[in-house]
């Protein structure tokens, strides 16, 4: 495997995967904090 | 107190998002390993199987950000959902305008011995991750909803007229990036480097739509958030000392017991109303 082929596809899949992980981190602080009361998330 | 797991997909955002990974997964298999090398490129070839689907969900990011400004600016169907739409599209595109720039310098290094050159196609492509940058830091600086929108249209609409001049820069000036791939009467890959770029293709496709659909939800929350949130922190709190107060642990109030010096006892005493929050 070539490294410049390595690097290529590990910068993209790591870029994408912080941004999913980033987002979906957030949505779930939004939804926590907007429904303090309900249990399903407790 | 704290969750252990906060559901934040449906079951058509978990399918979209399962089968993301799964051509994503098929993906990575035969662009790594099934796909042969190249006559040419060599093993350079399976950047193909990234860069080119990269650079087209880029596109995609910023086309949906310009339809959705396009629809706000039209009276008609002047809804903030569009401009919703608009701002996930413009940082999902961003996103992988970032990875298209990424992807194609290590490219760059590999096939033409430079990290970067101010060649036609990659001085636009930077020119468009810049404006997107600008567009996002553009909308947290204005407050006002009506005015945000207005102005993020504009630069949305500055943004849609930069892809397509990227788009035909390898038609329109004298660059060292390669034309068309696959968009040409006879295009130049075939067998298995097709089969794997068109896989690519649907993986990052469908990751694009997966990211472009949470995204709007975070902008829905984000707005619910700026008006009910403080109503639900206050709210939050108050529980959390009376919860304290009944079971007799000594937790600091959230609100200062009026009173105290934080609160002093007024000189009249204040009716009792419900304060709006906004």
């Amino acid at each position: 495997m070539n490294g410049y082929v390595l690097a290529a596809w590990l910068s993209c899949g790591g870029l994408l995967t912080l941004y999913a992980l980033r987002t979906l981190r957030r949505e779930r602080a939004l939804r926590r904090s907007l429904s303090p009361e309900d249990p399903k998330w407790r | 107190m704290r969750s252990a797991r906060v559901p934040s997909s449906t079951r058509a955002t978990r399918a979209l998002g399962w089968s993301a990974l799964a051509a994503l997964a098929v993906t990575t298999w035969w662009g790594l390993w099934v796909s042969p090398p190249d006559v040419v490129q060599g093993q350079f070839v399976r950047m193909l199987y990234v860069h080119p689907a990269v650079a087209t969900m880029c596109y995609a990011g910023f086309g949906v950000c310009a339809l959705a400004s396009v629809a706000w600016l039209w009276p008609r169907l002047r809804s903030p959902r569009w401009d919703r739409l608009a701002v996930a599209g413009a940082e999902v595109g961003s996103v992988f305008c970032a990875a298209t720039l990424l992807t194609g310098s290590i490219w760059g290094r590999a096939s033409w011995g430079v990290w970067w050159t101010w060649d036609a196609r990659l001085t636009l492509t930077a020119i468009l991750f810049a404006l997107s940058l600008g567009y996002l830091a553009l909308r947290r600086a204005i407050d006002n909803p009506h005015s945000r929108a207005l102005v993020s249209s504009m630069v949305a609409l500055l943004m849609a007229l930069t892809v397509i001049v990227d788009h035909y820069a390898t038609d329109w000036f004298v660059t060292l990036h390669q034309g068309e791939t696959l968009l040409t009467p006879d295009p130049t890959v075939h067998g298995w480097q097709l089969a794997t770029m068109l896989v690519s293709f649907l993986g990052f496709g469908l990751l694009f739509a997966w990211m472009v659909v949470h995204r709007y939800r975070l902008e829905v929350l984000e707005e619910r958030y700026e008006t009910e949130g403080f109503a639900f922190a206050l709210q939050a709190r108050r529980a959390e000392s009376r919860d304290a107060g009944t079971s007799g642990r000594a937790l600091a109030p959230a609100v200062p017991a009026v009173g105290t010096a934080a609160a002093p006892a007024p000189l009249r005493a204040a009716p009792a109303v419900e304060v709006p929050v906004r």
